[in-house]
């Protein structure tokens, strides 16, 4: 009764934040974790994860998978960032851009499957298949990018995209006791065009438009190795995500020559990511994880490229390595038919990002430019902050008369940004104060998942 | 991946196209290669696209992946079009679950072209060319479905497709200089870009009124995409160090960038002899629907103050797409399969199909030269099915292959005007195509009902 | 990972097709827009098709592989241009006797070179000057070259013979085959015209007057000038002339005879301009000119050729002149134009 209770509280808090949701703006798994468990659990997983969650926490725990299962479910969330005690969308208005593409509701969905591939022989348990999609709604990629001196939070409101997952885990057991391994990859679109404008002989103008849509595949592969019965280690490695779009205008024929303009961005970038995780189960009904995570922020290019073969290069970014402990707990509890489990977890997720600030204006070579013997500076404001990410959540499972087992499984987390003083103002205003950002980024999300054998 | 979603979420809802790639190659090697007359007895990953309600068909949980590739060979007044290949990797998967009796079934199908997922272009009333097979056909198919086998003569099925329309709009701002517009401008770009989900709606039943004779009617729902791209530009027009005058340039172009016609297929499939199945499909496909591939745009270009030396057109256009005038068609579909060796390690299939389909385009006698022609479509393929695997594979092992030649009739468009842009145009052309698959197909345990 | 999936998709299809760029443009009906032709495609300087070193050209026309053209050298010491004349008009007292010269293609450009007279003023109506040069070619083979002779204020059309347009012209007869005719142009009747034969169009008084023939040798005047329907431009076309036929069959089979000719503005922009017509009687104009050059250029005299083989087959190139505006004696040059899609070379 009481996991009965705890159930439909938090499916009812997940439910009210969906209600919240909106316009689409969403941010990837590399943000909030993929799947109610992992993300209830402080987004740790990559030692213990086991079924379609595995695809993002670590593939080789698909391995674990001995049943088909098919999981729905929902993510939705409310960024409340403040610049200067304000939301951004009233910086957004000073800047003259639309305030509905800042930072607001989000939902997206998520599904999963894992599949035991059934080989027979010395193939048997071997091999279980595996995804996952987070889908945003009716984006498969969505991405606002400004001028860099307007405020923008490349690292939070990573755009609306679909992630796709594919992995397959492989069980080694048989031959080395207690190791898995796992590959997988995930795919990304991302836009690439031309645009030609031109005038023709009756004065008219005439625009061709050329449009593509490309896939990037990123490999991830991980081990799990169980050290004896109640220990085990995982780790992982997730190769740089980067999603970028990419369009080429060409005027001719026009009465004033404008240059070849290109428009390079790239709205969406997780970095390279290796994360270690060791999972120790004291009792049958605890589970305890620690988590690392190391992300390679530094090669972060920027979101912008430059206009021109001879406009000048956008400020760079000069985003720096982190690194992300987390820690995680489960309780479970219940009967073999009907059961529940209780989830909490903690991460760290400390900010590549230096504060936002005047930064060296660069040419079109990447120099600094120097006017009268003095280094020129352009606003960058790129904001960003620490976040400090609480979450939890639950569980239930039935194992139904047909066979079935159905698991429902929420979670909620509590992401604060933490309060930061910038080196830059919010707006061009002589004497005005630096900006100061702080807020919460609520996320819910709930899953429903069949199983069978 | 949007479609896999909405499909198990059973949203439906189509949005406002052989438009679609599977309507120009096929899907799967079996169906392709019998004509796509598979609409009453389908029950591979094909089922998706031909009628989802195969899908429950089968116990057996069915992986497979595969290789398509096809060539066009299509001429504009004796001289090539040069029109791109196509070729791309094929995935599917059918897992079917029984309980108490009755039989549920999920589907995927992904044809993955190797250059892209999607490629669109604009087109220009008066530049000649095949609008089905200029840049449509390249796109990624992905479709799911789900299916049920309530009785064992009855399947029903339903499933979702999807698509990817994309809007960009751009903003431009700098410094633009007239004397070395090149070295000197300086400009930069914010933008907002998105790549949208469009899903339509698939659905069939498959019966079995004879133990011979099997029927089946599948619905594929209409799909359309808009792509549309606008460009703000405002930049201060300078010479040297001086500025001149603002220039600002609005551009909006919207293109009906894919429109796949909703189709009504009625198959049957007869087997008069153990080693014989013999299919015939007749498909209506709505394409009297289908807006103009021509782009609609607008735009304003200013100058102020007014330079002299610049001169602005007086006239600066935008235009407006023409209807298409397009006719709904019937499509024809004959497959024939035959058991040509049934041994108990190893089975094989011989199939030849064949496919008629009447242009829906009118003559191009105006000023739109898009063009197509009434095609006939052969294939040949082979099926080889490895069924004594076990331990290891509990089912069978399949290669399955095709071969596929289309020919388009010699068409003649006479203009009505004598000093049109493009003038008369005769169109001739071949496609040829081939296809590969191995799958692996794994029966249910025993304790499984 | 990346790199197998690479290998897959690589292993998979090798043998894919490059992207493909946008459809290019397409015109068999002649309409242009043409554009002039560059140095690398005539293989002479400027995009010229004759380098006539300091000879003064005239008219200009193309047939099999040899360019006709009206040649005159200037007098040493010129006396100033008679201002009434046409901007693009020789002024024939500024120049030594007009001949007919012959040049040959220099493959595989489209340029000509090696200047020979084929035909020069030796009856008695011709006076000194032969220009205008329209060579027609007979199913045969045979070519007839008419020629315009005799006075500026009294022209007439003259007729010679070759058994090919590089072999040796004799002028059929001692007297001209009509009278008052400027810038002859002479063709089969189209398939649908309603009495077979030829067709000579020529200028007269700023319009063009059709003259209907049955063996090409003997013409009957059409009492009424053609009747060419406006273009719409502005200002309005206040008069026509120096007309160029082309008999062409269109990709369907179409026999049609395209007219092109040279129209004038009343602000004295000359461009040059089509008719077409199924039957050489109702002509249909497009909106917009075939050519237009700058103000400062003058373009005359079309003469148009069209391609029968080879990436331009179908494409018709338009020969034309090109005259300074200001000063009073340069250089003519016939140009190529045609669109330049279909002419770049094959990737």
């Amino acid at each position: 009764m009481w996991c009965d209770r705890t159930g439909r509280a938090l499916g009812l808090a997940a439910a009210c934040v969906l209600a919240l949701a909106a316009p689409a703006h969403a941010t990837p798994p590399d943000v909030f974790g993929f799947g109610p468990r992992t993300s209830a659990m402080g987004m740790t997983g990559t030692a213990y994860a086991r079924d379609y969650e595995a695809v993002w926490a670590n593939p080789a725990g698909l391995a674990q998978a001995r049943v088909t299962g098919l999981s729905l479910g929902y993510v939705g969330g409310q960024y409340r960032l403040r610049l200067d005690g304000q939301d951004p969308a009233a910086a957004y208005r000073a800047y003259g851009i639309p305030d509905d593409v800042a930072p607001g509701a989000f939902h997206a969905a998520t599904i999963g499957f894992h599949l035991p591939l059934p080989f027979g022989g010395a193939l048997e348990d071997v091999f279980v298949l595996g995804a996952g999609f987070y889908t945003p709604r009716s984006t498969v990629l969505q991405t606002d990018v400004f001028f860099a001196e307007v405020p923008q939070f490349p690292v939070v409101n990573r755009v609306g995209a679909v992630h796709v997952h594919l992995a397959l885990g492989i069980d080694l057991g048989r031959w080395v006791p207690g190791l898995r391994l796992g590959f997988g990859a995930s795919a990304l679109a991302r836009l690439s065009g031309t645009l030609d404008v031109f005038l023709d002989e009756a004065d008219q103008f005439v625009s061709l438009t050329e449009t593509q849509v490309l896939s990037v595949f990123n490999p991830t592969v991980g081990a799990q190795l169980d050290l004896g019965e109640d220990w085990t280690l995982g780790v992982v490695f997730r190769d740089r995500v980067a999603a970028n779009i990419d369009i080429d205008i060409e005027v001719t024929n026009l009465p004033v020559e404008i240059p070849r303009i290109t428009v390079a961005a790239l709205p969406q970038y997780d970095p390279h990511t290796l994360a270690a995780e060791l999972a120790y189960r004291p009792t049958r009904c605890l589970l305890l994880a620690a988590h690392l995570s190391y992300r390679f922020w530094s090669d972060y290019p920027g979101v912008l490229s430059r206009a021109t073969d001879f406009s000048n290069q956008p400020p760079r970014p000069e985003f720096s390595d982190t690194i992300s402990p987390r820690v995680g707990v489960e309780w479970s509890l219940g009967a073999p038919r009907f059961g529940g489990a209780l989830r909490a977890g903690y991460a760290y997720e400390p900010t590549p990002a230096p504060p936002a600030r005047s930064a060296p204006a660069l040419d079109a070579e990447g120099n600094v430019r120097i006017d009268e013997g003095s280094a020129l500076t352009t606003p960058l404001r790129y904001v960003d902050a620490d976040r400090h990410v609480l979450s939890g959540g639950g569980g239930l499972h039935w194992a139904t008369e047909l066979g079935l087992d159905v698991r429902v499984d929420a979670f909620v987390q509590a992401q604060r940004w933490a309060a930061r003083r910038h080196a830059i103002a919010l707006l061009d205003a002589p004497d005005a104060p630096n900006l100061r950002s702080d807020g919460w980024i609520l996320v819910g999300g709930l899953a429903l998942t069949v199983e069978y054998r | 991946m949007r479609a896999l979603l909405a499909a198990l979420l059973m949203l439906v809802s189509a949005s406002s196209a052989r438009a679609s790639p599977p309507d120009l190659l096929g899907v799967g090697p079996r169906s392709t290669s019998l004509g796509g007359a598979v609409g009453a007895d389908v029950e591979d990953a094909s089922a998706t696209y031909y009628n989802p309600a195969g899908l429950a068909r089968g116990e057996a949980l069915r992986l497979s992946v595969g290789i398509f590739h096809l060539a066009p060979e299509l001429e504009i007044n004796g001289q090539s079009s040069n029109l791109e290949r196509l070729g791309g990797l094929s995935l599917g998967l059918v897992a079917p679950k029984r309980f108490r009796g009755v039989n549920f079934a999920f589907g995927l199908s992904v044809q993955l072209p190797h250059q892209r997922l999607a490629r669109t272009r604009s087109a220009i009333t008066d530049r000649p060319r095949w609008e089905l097979y200029d840049t449509r056909p390249h796109r990624i198919f992905l479709a799911t479905g789900a299916a049920i086998r309530p009785v064992p003569w009855l399947t029903l099925g339903a499933g979702l497709a999807f698509q990817a329309p994309s809007t960009l709009v751009l903003d431009l701002r700098g410094m633009l200089d007239l004397g070395e517009p090149n070295m000197a401008s300086r400009l930069e770009t914010q933008f907002a870009g998105s790549i949208g989900a469009t899903r339509y709606p698939h659905a069939g039943v498959q019966v079995r009124p004879l133990d011979e004779l099997e029927l089946g009617l599948t619905y594929r729902g209409q799909v359309r995409l808009d792509g549309r791209v606008v460009v703000q530009a405002d930049a201060d027009v300078t010479l040297g160090m001086v500025d001149l005058a603002q220039l600002a340039l609005f551009l909006d172009s919207e293109t009906n960038t894919l429109f796949g016609p909703q189709q009504l297929n009625l198959g049957a499939a007869w087997r008069p002899l153990p080693w014989l199945r013999v299919g015939v499909d007749l498909t209506w496909v709505d394409w009297s629907r289908h807006p103009s591939p021509v782009a609609a745009e607008e735009i304003v270009l200013t100058l102020d103050p007014e330079l002299p030396i610049v001169e602005l057109p007086d006239e600066i256009g935008a235009r407006d797409p023409t209807p298409l005038g397009l006719h709904d068609t019937f499509v024809p579909r004959v497959g024939l399969e035959a058991r040509a060796v049934d041994t108990r390690a190893l089975e094989l299939d011989v199939r030849l199909g064949y496919v008629y389909e009447n242009s829906p385009y009118p003559a191009q006698t105006g000023n739109a030269s898009f063009l197509d022609a009434d095609e006939h479509t052969l294939t040949l393929g082979l099926g080889l099915r490895l069924t004594d695997l076990e331990p290891v594979v509990r089912g069978h092992v399949a290669i399955d292959a095709y071969l596929l030649y289309s020919e388009l009739r010699q068409r003649t468009h006479v203009r009505e005007s004598l000093v049109d842009d493009v003038g008369d145009l005769v169109t001739d052309g071949r496609t040829w195509g081939a296809g590969i698959q191995l799958s692996v197909a794994f029966d249910p345990p025993e304790e499984s009902e | 990972m990346k790199r197998v999936l690479w290998l897959v998709a690589l292993a998979a299809c090798a043998t894919l097709g490059d992207e493909t760029a946008f459809p290019g443009e397409l015109s068999t009906t002649g309409v242009g827009p043409f554009r002039s032709a560059d140095e690398a495609e005539t293989g002479q300087p400027a995009g010229r098709v004759l380098d006539a070193g300091d000879d003064a050209v005239g008219r200009v026309m193309v047939a099999g592989e040899f360019l006709f053209a009206a040649v005159a050298t200037p007098l040493d010491d010129p006396p100033a241009r008679d201002m009434a004349l046409e901007p693009s008009a020789l002024d024939p007292a500024q120049l030594g006797p007009l001949r007919i010269e012959r040049a040959a293609r220099t493959a595989p450009t489209f340029g000509f070179a090696g200047r020979e007279v084929v035909l020069e003023a030796d009856r008695a109506w011709e006076g000194e000057d032969l220009r205008d040069p329209w060579v027609m070619v007979l199913p045969d083979g045979r070519a007839r070259l008419y020629y315009v002779g005799g006075p500026g204020d009294a022209p007439a059309l003259g007729v010679a013979e070759a058994a090919g347009p590089g072999g040796a012209f004799t002028k059929l007869g001692d007297a001209p085959i009509l009278m008052d005719v400027r810038s002859p142009t002479v063709v089969r009747a189209p398939a649908g015209a309603a009495e077979p034969g030829f067709r000579c169009y020529f200028e007269r008084d700023g319009t063009i007057v059709e003259a209907r023939s049955s063996d090409g040798l003997s013409f009957e005047e059409s009492p009424a000038p053609l009747a060419l329907p406006p273009d719409g431009a502005e200002p309005a076309e206040e008069a026509v002339g120096q007309p160029g036929a082309l008999l062409a069959t269109t990709p369907a089979g179409r026999e049609v005879l395209r007219l092109y000719f040279q129209s004038r503005r009343a602000d004295g922009l000359r461009v040059l301009a089509l008719a077409a017509s199924l039957d050489g009687e109702v002509f249909e104009r497009p909106e917009l000119p075939v050519l237009e050059l700058p103000r400062a250029d003058v373009v005359a005299h079309p003469a148009p050729v069209l391609d029968d083989a080879g990436p331009a087959a179908g494409i018709t190139r338009l020969h034309h002149t090109v005259r300074r505006r200001e000063g009073d004696l340069e250089l003519r040059e016939a140009r190529l134009a045609t669109t330049p899609e279909r002419l770049l070379p094959a990737e």
